[in-house]
């Protein structure tokens, strides 16, 4: 697919939160952005914000990156590519045209530094730049397990009805905090409480759920070092069937800071 | 943990940018009151989020919390409170007086109804263990993709961030006093690029010392990395990627510190 670059435009804002919407759905752990973020984000002079267009003139992906005066090195912020495009093909030129402006900058080094982008990890190195791991880390905590179960109830409620051949009562159990789902042939539902005993019942701690949300946890593993307990009367197959799906291996990716 | 020292806890007031411009130079890097007041303004900080803990009318510990909307998967979005700014002057640290002041944060992050909480943070200083201990769990590490043009300018700001870093750093001034040397590090890409500790200041020397006090040999990506904290010195010397040359053990001890600007604040 033919694509052509462009500096961003004010106009282009809607379209650029798009298709960041988009991207960030294959993820876990950025955070919710509107236009008026996109508009800021555009207004700004010292952003270099420029966009790739498919032929019909819409916008498929968009670099933005800045230079850091205190530091004079251009930081690439963010490359954003609609997950429906190649990755590589559209992000290359774009960020090889900032690049050269950047240079332009006369700037002494330039960065790429989304939190473990995977993308990134095969874009950058192929155009010069080495990796380095630092010893900043993201932390989350659980602050109100049953709050925060019924909160994410409808994360639990897509992924289970995505199973298939398997109906009955699920128990996620955090803490000796409950959330109960109905699964039906076709439909799943969110139950506050049941006197029923579960067919399928899973119990952690507030850690390693909030690892496994993530994706930095693989819950067959934490199943079987006995950080995750299940009680249930299927098969081991189903078990662990139902346990990958509840809790899908997602790449964790923050692009705000604060 | 040292003598309990009475203090109170309170939100943020105008004003306090002052005291807070000053900590947060100390803690993190150099940043005006000015930039405090933006800073609340862009996130949409309100006072009530801003915790700050004081001592004899003396402003010694800070505390943010940052309303933000993460993506949990399936496109679902839960609010979190995101932890920001903690951080106390070094004359009170050690006394409890930060980790109360955030479980107080996070006490009113949870009446006032939210379920999480996340914040970014470094692995090797003490906060990371008051995290763990008050329920944060560590999510993942980051990673950086570099591309180097013009290393010796890096390398010159970088001195003269030293200085900016031990301006605002009682500890570091302290354990730097009398420590004179010089060092040489011979870069593989770059060639040698030194710096030296006289009269209290960090310097950068044009021409390398015809014999620095401690000098090594590396890459400049082991260098980037132990810099940025994602290696250790001694795994790289034992790998062979590093190489000391020279240097008493105390001085290459006191190099790693600089390097990491690590003073077990």
């Amino acid at each position: 697919m033919e694509t052509t670059i462009r500096q961003a435009r004010r106009q282009d804002a809607e379209q650029m939160l798009r298709v960041y919407n988009s991207f960030i759905e294959h993820f876990v752990g950025s955070a919710e952005r509107n236009v008026k973020s996109f508009r800021r984000m555009l207004r700004k002079k010292e952003y270099i914000n420029w966009v790739s267009l498919d032929n019909q003139k819409r916008v498929v992906g968009y670099v933005h990156a800045r230079v850091d005066k205190r530091f004079n090195r251009g930081v690439f912020r963010e490359v954003i590519v609609d997950p429906k495009h190649d990755f590589v093909k559209v992000a290359k030129p774009l960020i090889e045209r900032v690049s050269a402006v950047l240079m332009e900058k006369k700037v002494s080094e330039i960065v790429a530094g989304s939190i473990r982008n995977p993308r990134f990890e095969k874009l950058f190195p192929a155009m010069g730049f080495f990796e380095s791991e630092s010893l900043d880390v993201f932390m989350y905590g659980i602050l109100d397990a049953q709050k925060f179960l019924n909160e994410v109830s409808q994360v639990f409620v897509k992924r289970l009805g995505r199973v298939k051949e398997w109906s009955g009562l699920a128990q996620i159990e955090c803490d000796g905090c409950s959330l109960f789902l109905q699964k039906t042939r076709d439909n799943v539902e969110h139950i506050l409480w049941t006197n029923q005993p579960a067919d399928f019942k899973v119990k952690l701690g507030r850690d390693t759920l909030a690892k496994l949300i993530f994706g930095v946890s693989e819950p067959i593993e934490s199943f079987k070092n006995g950080q995750l307990a299940v009680e249930t009367t299927v098969s081991r197959e189903t078990t662990h069937r139902l346990l990958e799906s509840l809790f899908p291996q997602r790449q964790f990716l923050v692009m705000d800071y604060w | 943990m040292e003598k309990p020292v009475p203090y109170r806890v309170r939100n943020y007031r105008k004003g306090d940018e002052v005291a807070l411009a000053k900590i947060f130079s100390e803690c993190f890097e150099p940043v005006t009151p000015r930039k405090v007041v933006q800073w609340h303004r862009i996130a949409g900080i309100r006072p009530e989020d801003v915790f700050v803990s004081v001592v004899d009318g003396k402003l010694v510990s800070h505390v943010e919390v940052v309303p933000k909307q993460l993506h949990h998967g399936e496109g679902i979005y839960l609010k979190t409170a995101g932890i920001g700014g903690v951080c106390t002057d070094s004359d009170y640290r050690k006394k409890g007086i930060v980790t109360n002041t955030l479980k107080l944060a996070l006490d009113q992050a949870r009446q006032r109804g939210l379920s999480n909480t996340s914040l970014f943070t470094d692995l090797e200083i003490p906060a990371h263990r008051i995290y763990q201990r008050l329920g944060f769990v560590d999510v993942t590490t980051f990673r950086t993709c570099t591309k180097y043009i013009d290393y010796p300018s890096i390398f010159a700001r970088w001195v003269r961030q030293l200085n900016r870093s031990l301006k605002a750093s009682k500890i570091a001034a302290r354990r730097l006093e009398g420590w004179e040397k010089s060092i040489a590090i011979q870069l593989k890409e770059v060639g040698t690029l030194s710096f030296g500790f006289r009269k209290g200041r960090f310097r950068r020397l044009k021409k390398p010392p015809l014999r620095a006090d401690v000098e090594f040999s590396t890459d400049l990506q082991t260098y980037t990395r132990i810099l940025r904290g994602g290696v250790q010195w001694e795994d790289m010397v034992k790998t062979g990627k590093l190489t000391v040359k020279r240097g008493e053990p105390a001085d290459i001890e006191m190099l790693k510190r600089i390097i990491k600007w690590n003073w077990g604040e």
